[in-house]
């Protein structure tokens, strides 16, 4: 009965159709290579994952593999030693490392390309503007002691933090000749809260709207 | 069935005894693809063997800018995925609908135009690479407009297979089905979302390598994989759609077919991603392996079976070696992926090894034993020469065998070595070559395994039937078996 | 009916959630928020193109660009990098290098190990020269053989490189390999990451 369900062709074929009778063998071993090899896959999902966070990037266990520990102490004392400096050191050496390759070591930028920081009313006058223009970069015509630029400058808000900005800052408002008062990290940290949102950089026709 | 000559010609006949009854309107279309696609595969292969010259002698025609050796092997691996895997899987999709169904193919035409405009995208897309658009380095390789023209073509040709699939519901019982109509659906998705992402640079940073590796993946194991597994299952439910519910087959469908969806993060190791990511793909690499031994002991227990009852012929022996680098590729690809092997293998020849394990023995192998179907029956006339399909056979048999070992060899020296930090890296390059050169050399072999059977088919395509001819070979066959 | 739609559905999920976990996470979760990590400083100007030249020529198809952590792999110990990389390195990359395979060493601190651009330049013409018998090949195609006016040009590669250079002509990088050359030396990600705050 069962026999002819399953097979519809005529009987007296003295081969079953292929496969049809193969299926049930389904080796002993296989099941064993199951259980091995589903254990495993818990295991790594459940223990190896670091916890599906997404800020775990390293792991030091036998299965990702063993590594004596002895670092960590480093890293946590170069952060107190950036604090503790001087923000005009601070800021000149971030110039020299982030801006000077453009606006040049004498901040007096390229004719042309690159437009001076120095007796720059951008730089000297509201603070909120320039951080703006820090933060986002700017791009379009622009015109600064008599020279015209047009260029684009990128932003500098995921590159340098509050500190950082506010020692930059600090010091190209207090360098080539410009006067200006100190900036403080709490104020950029305002400034990043009130224009770090927006995407790309701002147009300078966007510029006399900022910064009041 | 009971004529002896298809009985004993093991070569010439090819053991085409049942011919299928496949419309014109069905055979034009899938000659004309399969013809493509053998095009393609000299082309690829054609880059492939200056890629490994230059391998040798670097300075090999290092004054043009656009055979530089980084364009040409991208180039090389796009023209085979694309130009001589899809082609050759677009064939045979249609031949498998086109079997079954009970009507002339009506938009025989269309799929036509259409195919012959998937070409040209091909060969557009070729050239772009060649004068340096190169959006990555890897099978989402092409520039965004090409992708879209692949898209474009790829929807136009499937559009009617799949609509039949779905309506004649036939995946549900069939395998070969089953595993075709995975495959059809995964690729305008993914090349959808490739085009988008590349067109509007959604996606940046490290997240790019991220989808460029889950592209990567698919394309192996929810394209190539699926239709590949697709012809084994084709061949061994045989010719009146016997299909079976094994319960092995089944299994294997869905786990495969399950973590093939996350398994291209094992390759992310070391990389700047979370654990969680790189786990995930661990994970499921290595259950991929279990996936691969349901869905091996199920066919090797059916091809067994099929082969007993129709004898050993020139397909059964493609198919099983095909087989066979399947199961060890995919077991390869897991064992490698764990932590431990990988902190050496990781970024090594080992890992290409098994990769054109994949490509090149596995779905290769299952297409050229398809491709030798479908051309038989086509030209319903015995093949011209013999020897001729065995040098094919067997030069391709060495030459892959040769390439993955020589690979796989060398890739183990490379890890062991740069395990090593005292040793400079140049060191490392010196003991590698050697093993490079082999593999080059081995390249060589596959080569001209297929410009033999590309010769042939020339010359089957041009001579006419001879009644003579044909009565000559079978005394030459009675006296070579 | 119901089975094939299930099974077919069941197909476009397993796509979407693949498609999900690898693609629209990372894209969401590995950004660096803005009040996050901090980026290193804005790829600008030739560094910029050089990018782009390094993709064109296929350098990543031998070159990878990522410091596996020490304990899962030998690079720190190769000294191709002081700390593992981190998905901040890459930020302002559309299409981060990371690379499939080492053929070549690994370039992420390049442009830390190796300051000099003409050294580069050498490279790029003749990597011969500098690793006898590699397997890099030339890029001779990015330079130029322009008339030597006057005085040697500082950038001009030193003429034994090439035994028939006509008199009076030299090797010049085009812009392409000025560019590629920014682009190297601008690769360093050896700086200190911050953990990220929380
Ligand atoms: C890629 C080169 C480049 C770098 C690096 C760069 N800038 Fe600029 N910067 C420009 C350009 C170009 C403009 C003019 C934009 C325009 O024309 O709209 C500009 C404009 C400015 C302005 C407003 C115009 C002015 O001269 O007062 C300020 C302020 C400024 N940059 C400060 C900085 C500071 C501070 C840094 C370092 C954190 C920096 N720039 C780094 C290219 C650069
Ligand atoms: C065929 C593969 C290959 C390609 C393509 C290739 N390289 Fe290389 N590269 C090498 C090898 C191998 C070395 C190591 C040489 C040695 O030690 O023998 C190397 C070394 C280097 C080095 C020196 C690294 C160090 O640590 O000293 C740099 C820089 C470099 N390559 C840059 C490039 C650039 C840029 C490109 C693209 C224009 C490129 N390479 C393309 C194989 C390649």
């Amino acid at each position: 009965m069962r026999e002819n369900e399953k097979n519809p062709q005529p009987t007296g074929i003295p081969q079953p159709p292929l496969g049809e009778e193969s299926n049930r063998k389904i080796p002993s071993w296989f099941w064993l290579l199951s259980f091995i090899i589903l254990s495993v896959v818990v295991y790594i999902l459940v223990f190896e994952t670091g916890g599906w966070r997404s800020s775990v990037f390293d792991a030091t266990s036998l299965f990702w593999g063993y590594m004596p520990k002895e670092k960590p102490k480093e890293k946590v004392l170069q952060k107190p030693q950036a604090v503790a400096a001087d923000p005009m050191a601070i800021g000149q050496e971030q110039y020299q490392a982030m801006c000077a390759a453009c606006h040049q070591p004498s901040g007096m930028g390229m004719a042309g390309q690159y437009p001076p920081l120095a007796n720059s009313e951008y730089v000297i006058g509201s603070k909120a503007r320039l951080a703006a223009i820090l933060l986002n970069g700017l791009s379009g015509e622009l015109k600064i002691n008599g020279q015209n630029y047009n260029g684009v400058m990128p932003g500098w808000k995921t590159a340098l933090n509050d500190e950082k900005l506010a020692a930059i800052m600090t010091f190209i408002r207090n360098s080539w000749g410009n006067h200006g008062d100190k900036v403080e990290a709490s104020e950029v940290k305002q400034f990043r809260e009130k224009y770090g949102k927006k995407e790309g950089a701002w147009k300078t026709t966007e510029l006399s709207t900022l910064g009041e | 069935m009971s004529n002896p000559m298809v009985e004993s010609q093991e070569w010439i006949g090819s053991g085409v005894s049942r011919p299928v009854s496949l419309d014109r309107s069905f055979f034009i279309p899938v000659i004309f693809m399969l013809v493509a696609a053998f095009f393609w595969l000299l082309v690829s292969m054609g880059f492939a063997l200056l890629g490994a010259g230059k391998i040798v002698i670097p300075s090999l025609l290092g004054s043009w800018g656009w055979l530089t050796f980084g364009r040409i092997g991208l180039a090389s691996f796009l023209v085979f995925s694309y130009g001589w895997g899809m082609n050759g899987g677009l064939a045979y999709a249609l031949y498998l609908i086109g079997k079954n169904a009970q009507e002339p193919f009506r938009g025989s035409g269309y799929f036509l135009c259409s195919a012959l405009f998937w070409n040209l995208s091909i060969f557009i897309g070729m050239m772009a690479v060649l004068i340096g658009e190169i959006p990555s380095l890897s099978w989402a390789g092409w520039p965004d407009f090409v992708l879209f023209l692949l898209l474009l073509n790829y929807s136009l040709m499937n559009y009617w297979i799949v609509k039949k699939l779905l309506v004649s519901g036939s995946f549900l019982r069939s395998l070969s089905h089953s595993y075709l109509l995975i495959a059809l659906l995964w690729f305008p998705w993914a090349i959808g979302s490739l085009f988008i992402f590349f067109h509007w640079l959604v996606i940046r940073g490290v997240s790019f390598a991220s989808m460029e590796w889950w592209f990567n993946e698919g394309f192996l194991h929810l394209w190539l994989a699926p239709v590949g597994l697709s012809m084994l299952y084709d061949y061994v439910e045989g010719r009146n759609g016997q299909r079976s519910s094994s319960f092995l087959g089944w299994l294997g469908l869905i786990l495969f077919f399950l973590c093939s969806n996350f398994a291209s993060a094992s390759h992310l190791i070391g990389a700047p991603f979370p654990l969680w990511i790189v786990g995930l793909g661990i994970a499921a690499r290595i259950l991929l392996i279990l996936g691969a031994v349901a869905i091996g002991i199920d066919l090797l227990q059916r091809l067994k079976k099929r082969i007993q009852a129709n004898k050993q012929n020139i397909f059964s022996r493609y198919f099983l070696i095909a087989f066979y680098c399947f199961l060890i590729a995919i077991v390869g690809d897991g064992c490698i992926a764990m932590p431990f092997v990988s902190r050496l293998v990781h970024f090594s020849f080992v890992e290409i090894a098994f990769l054109v394990l994949f490509i090149y023995g596995f779905y290769s192998f299952v297409l050229m034993g398809m491709a030798h179907y479908l051309y038989s029956n086509f030209f319903r006339k015995p093949w011209l020469s013999e020897t001729f399909l065995k040098i094919t056979f067997w030069t391709n048999m060495y030459g892959i065998s040769f390439l993955f070992v020589f690979l796989f060899l060398g890739g183990i020296v490379q890890s062991v070595e740069l395990e090593n930090a005292e040793l400079p890296f140049s060191q490392v390059v010196e003991s590698v070559l050697p093993y490079l050169r082999g593999a080059g050399m081995s390249a060589t072999l596959i080569l001209f395994s297929q410009l033999t059977y590309c010769f042939l088919l020339l010359l089957m395509f041009l001579m006419p039937v001879e009644k003579e001819g044909i009565e000559k070979n079978e005394k030459n066959l009675s006296r070579s078996i | 009916m119901i089975a094939r739609i299930v099974w077919v559905l069941g197909i476009f999920l397993c796509f979407l959630f693949g498609w999900f976990v690898y693609v629209i996470i990372p894209s969401q979760v590995l950004d660096p928020s803005p009040e996050g990590e901090e980026t290193p400083p804005p790829n600008f100007g030739l560094v910029e193109v050089g990018q782009q030249v390094y993709g064109a020529n296929g350098c990543s198809g031998c070159h990878t660009q990522l410091v596996r952590p020490a304990n899962m792999g030998s690079d720190i110990a190769r000294g191709w990098g002081n700390r593992r990389t981190l998905p901040v390195d890459y930020y302002h990359e559309t299409n981060p290098f990371l690379g499939i395979v080492r053929i070549g060493p690994d370039l992420s601190n390049i442009g830390k190990r190796k300051k000099d651009s003409s050294w580069f330049y050498i490279l790029l013409y003749e990597p011969n020269q500098i690793f006898p018998g590699t397997i890099m090949p030339p890029y001779k195609y990015l330079f130029r053989k322009v008339r030597a006016e006057g005085k040697r040009n500082p950038q001009a590669l030193p003429p034994e490189l090439d035994r028939t250079l006509p008199n009076g002509m030299q090797i010049m990088p085009s812009p392409e390999a000025v560019a590629l050359v920014a682009y190297l030396l601008s690769l360093d990600r050896s700086y200190p990451t911050q953990p990220k705050k929380q």
